[in-house]
């Protein structure tokens, strides 16, 4: 059978990254694809090429035996390809009903799809009661229901949905589930990318796993769960982590926080933070110890909160409620550069954000003006640490590489002198080799007396590093403790299948075990 | 109350159009003195040119600070024609904004790329190159401009009539437009120019048919301009003051509504005429207005009446389920 969407051996560069790599996929009419993957995967890259918002560098892309990777957007949505965005985008100031005849008068002029009048489509998408309301005043799930409504008014045969999970909590997303599964009996192909692999588990046919801009695997969900592969990019490789001789470094560096003699006071405490954007709840009451000394760890999906709880220790988001105390003062009320000047708090933010235009030099020496107190031999220092910076002091930072650029951004916050360091995704976009080449110099800041708090989406090295780890899903601790008390099957659940979703899995059994203070 | 009216589009425009009957009679030559007369025709050119930006900023969210330019090119080309090859005025009037409309595409179509303050700022170089170009052009007499043939010109009664169909007809062609699949795309864009190509909406081609249509009606503004003027320059046909005033009662009136730039419109006329001979202080308040517009009402007058009535429907109904449900 000859398949509806065919992407043959496609690439898409920009500049020196390569974001999707000679990448082929077929998808067969009325079938349900999950694309899953890492952050940085290539996924919604893959998700624009189709749509014809960006153009492949090489490559071909078929729909129904037609070429469609030369068309622009609005033409590849005539042919029948509809779209839906990550973070909903209606338009805000026509009504529900404007939104869906705007997709309905430039209809899929080809498509096969059923056609639905925009009435019918109201009723489908239980959006009927809100038809005359503006678009700008729908909750987060009518909206997502208003991106896929508007969608199906274009009549399309094939429907792309970038995320649609993504901000929704538990009995929202089971909601969002029946729901696509009602819109397949339409007819309609599907290919639904996910960061989660849980979300599509239950809806889709096929599962592609996507790394690195290149399909890993594609198979059946139940093989694709069990697959070694996807278990290793997702899990990291865990027979490094349980072998016996890794064991003994950890416990030196970081004793046992519940003995608690060698172990600092604690110097970082946030007490039950909740903090929200907008209507996406982003932490509902999240708690956290960090001791002097210590690396923590914290670990989760895409959209548990982690990046929102730096920012929150930070003063970057506005807290609804709770407190962040450093070393027994409460800094709640602080503003963000207090908390870096007097607490010697500092983010190495997610993304790097280097000053591409300034030589690493100048990068280094921009983050020494934040701090006072900081000497001149922070930067022989620091050089020293990072050696590979030292031959390029005088390289303008945005012509390195990612995994320089990573060392340069954490560089520079050392550079300011913290007593705490926050890394939110260190090996975000990183080979392993290279993540775990930083891993082992903060292992070295570590036994110089720097505290740390790891922020990683991918179990690493990280959890080598640390001497407790808290497990975030959905803006919730769901475990907080000692790393090896953290079980496969907790892992496995928030990564693969999650939990309070999946009909298939067991509810989560092992993870009763005592979540932290916090709420 | 909102739903009634939505459903009864046809009836707004009915009740639109009776008011504008009873304008015409009310302030029609029999009624009014030639000052007042004046003054009504000078308010319906404004009526004319804040709609025409307001479909180009409040509807299709193309923020363009170069309308003064259609007005200068369509009162240049309705003179020109009449000066030149003697047309009727009708002829050389509806050729003015027919060449603004041109004008309008051409100019605007390598700025579309161009997003927000970038387009915003683009569209202004535009209209002051143009002026400039005009006041060294000598065929068009350069600094000291054109004189149109005092034959061609229309008595205040005649003016009266054009700015009179003019404003009627643009408001209907708007009515009309938006109402079509056109008006739909119009506030696509506007909205989310990324997500209206996803669902099929060619951005480029939205744009030009509504820079076309706002040109066109500036064109024909600016050739009300030229009678009431009797003789054109460069500094009185181009004058950048006209944008500002586009932007003012727009902003006051409502953005993105059909009434609230002729609302803005007559605000504005009211308070020049109060204002007459402190041009400063007049010139002043319009700022004082816009800045206090955009902080307190930023959807403008209709925003604010909008607001007042959902509130007063809900305080009704909030009456009626309170006298209906029995209390405890």
């Amino acid at each position: 059978m000859k398949p509806l969407l065919r992407v043959d051996n496609v690439s898409k560069r920009f500049g020196g990254l390569v974001a999707v790599d000679s990448l082929s996929l077929d998808v067969e009419e009325g079938e349900v694809l999950g694309v899953v993957g890492p952050n940085g995967a290539g996924k919604s890259t893959l998700l624009s090429l189709v749509a014809g918002s960006q153009r492949p560098s090489t490559g071909e892309i078929w729909l129904d035996g037609r070429r469609i990777d030369g068309l622009r957007a609005f033409q590849v949505a005539r042919l029948g390809i509809g779209r839906t965005f990550q973070t909903p985008r209606p338009f805000h100031r026509m009504t529900v009903r404007d939104n869906l005849r705007v997709a309905a008068a430039a209809r899929a002029t080809e498509g096969r799809g059923r056609r639905l009048d925009v009435d019918a489509i109201l009723e489908l998408t239980g959006l009927s009661h809100l038809a005359d309301r503006p678009a700008g005043a729908l909750t987060l799930l009518e909206l997502k229901r208003l991106e896929l409504a508007r969608q199906l008014a274009l009549g399309p045969r094939l429907l792309l949905l970038d995320e649609i999970g993504a901000g929704l909590t538990g009995s929202e997303l089971a909601r969002l589930a029946d729901f696509l599964t009602e819109i397949r009996e339409l007819g309609l192909t599907l290919v639904i990318i996910e960061h989660v692999l849980h979300f599509v588990m239950d809806l889709a046919d096929r599962v592609a796993v996507m790394d690195m801009g290149r399909v890993r695997a594609v198979g059946p969900p139940e093989e694709i769960a069990r697959d070694p592969l996807v278990i290793d990019a997702y899990l990291g490789e865990r027979q490094e982590r349980n072998s016996p001789e890794n064991r003994p470094r950890v416990s030196v560096t970081a004793p046992d926080a519940g003995k608690g003699e060698e172990a600092g006071d604690v110097l970082v405490r946030a007490t039950d933070l909740w903090a929200s954007y907008g209507m996406v709840r982003a932490l509902n009451g999240v708690g956290l110890e960090v001791r002097a000394g210590q690396a923590v760890a914290v670990l989760g999906p895409n959209g548990a909160g982690k990046s929102t709880l730096c920012k929150a220790l930070l003063g970057l988001v506005p807290l609804q409620s709770g407190t962040v105390e450093v070393d027994g003062e409460d800094i709640t009320r602080w503003p963000t550069e207090r908390r870096v000047r007097e607490s010697r708090l500092v983010l190495c933010p997610e993304g790097r954000h280097v000053f591409a235009a300034q030589t690493v030099l100048e990068n280094l020496k921009l983050g020494r003006v934040a701090s006072r107190g900081a000497r001149d031999d922070r930067l022989d220092m620091v050089l020293d640490l990072f050696p590979e910076l030292e031959t390029r002091t005088g390289q303008l930072a945005g012509t390195l590489s990612g995994g320089e650029q990573q060392m340069l951004a954490i560089a520079r916050a050392l550079m300011s002198n913290p007593r705490v360091l926050i890394v939110d995704e260190l090996s975000l976009g990183l080979t392993p080799a290279v993540g775990m080449r930083i891993y082992e110099r903060l292992h070295r800041m570590l036994e110089r007396g720097l505290t740390l708090l790891l922020v990683e989406q991918y179990i690493s090295e990280v959890l080598a590093t640390a001497s407790s780890v808290y497990l975030l899903e959905r803006g919730t601790v769901i475990f907080g403790g000692d790393p090896w008390d953290i079980g496969e099957e907790d892992l496995a659940n928030v990564y693969l299948r999650g939990q309070g979703y999946s009909k298939k899995g067991s509810p989560r059994s092992s993870v009763g075990a005592p979540a932290i203070e916090g709420g | 109350m909102r739903r009634a009216r939505l459903q009864a589009p046809g009836l707004r425009l009915a009740g639109v159009i009776g008011l504008g009957a009873a304008l015409l009679v009310g302030l029609s030559p029999a009624v009014v003195t030639a000052y007042e007369l004046f003054v009504v025709v000078t308010l319906l050119r404004y009526v004319v040119l804040a709609q025409a930006w307001n479909l180009l900023a409040g509807y299709t969210g193309l923020l363009s600070l170069g309308n003064q330019v259609f007005v200068g090119v369509g009162a240049y080309v309705m003179s020109l024609v009449l000066i030149h090859w003697g047309w009727p005025l009708v002829a050389a009037f509806l050729v003015g904004g027919g060449a603004a409309a041109l004008f309008g595409v051409v100019t605007y179509l390598p700025l579309f790329r161009l997003r927000g303050g970038y387009f915003a700022i683009s569209t202004l170089l535009v209209a002051l190159a143009t002026s400039v170009w005009m006041v060294n052009w000598d065929f068009v007499g350069a600094n000291s401009g054109l004189n149109l043939p005092p034959a061609a010109i229309p008595s205040l009664e005649g003016q009266f009539f054009y700015a009179w169909l003019t404003m009627l007809g643009f408001l209907a062609v708007q009515w009309g437009l938006l109402r079509t699949r056109l008006g739909l795309f119009f506030q696509a864009v506007r909205d989310d120019e990324e997500a209206a190509q996803t669902v099929g909406t060619n951005p480029l081609t939205v744009k030009v048919a509504a820079v076309g249509v706002s040109a066109f009606a500036s064109g024909l503004a600016g050739g009300l301009l030229a009678m009431e003027l009797i003789s054109i320059q460069p500094g009185s046909a181009f004058s950048i003051n006209v944008m500002l005033d586009m932007l003012v009662m727009v902003t006051i009136g409502g953005m993105g509504t059909l009434m609230g730039p002729a609302i803005g419109a007559v605000l504005l006329i009211v308070m020049e005429q109060e204002l007459q001979q402190y041009e400063t202080v007049s010139l002043l308040l319009k700022a004082v207005l816009l800045i206090a517009a955009v902080q307190v009402a930023p959807q403008g007058l209709m925003g604010v009446l909008s607001t007042t009535r959902s509130a007063a429907t809900r305080w009704r109904k909030v009456r009626v389920s309170e006298t209906a449900s029995p209390r405890r």
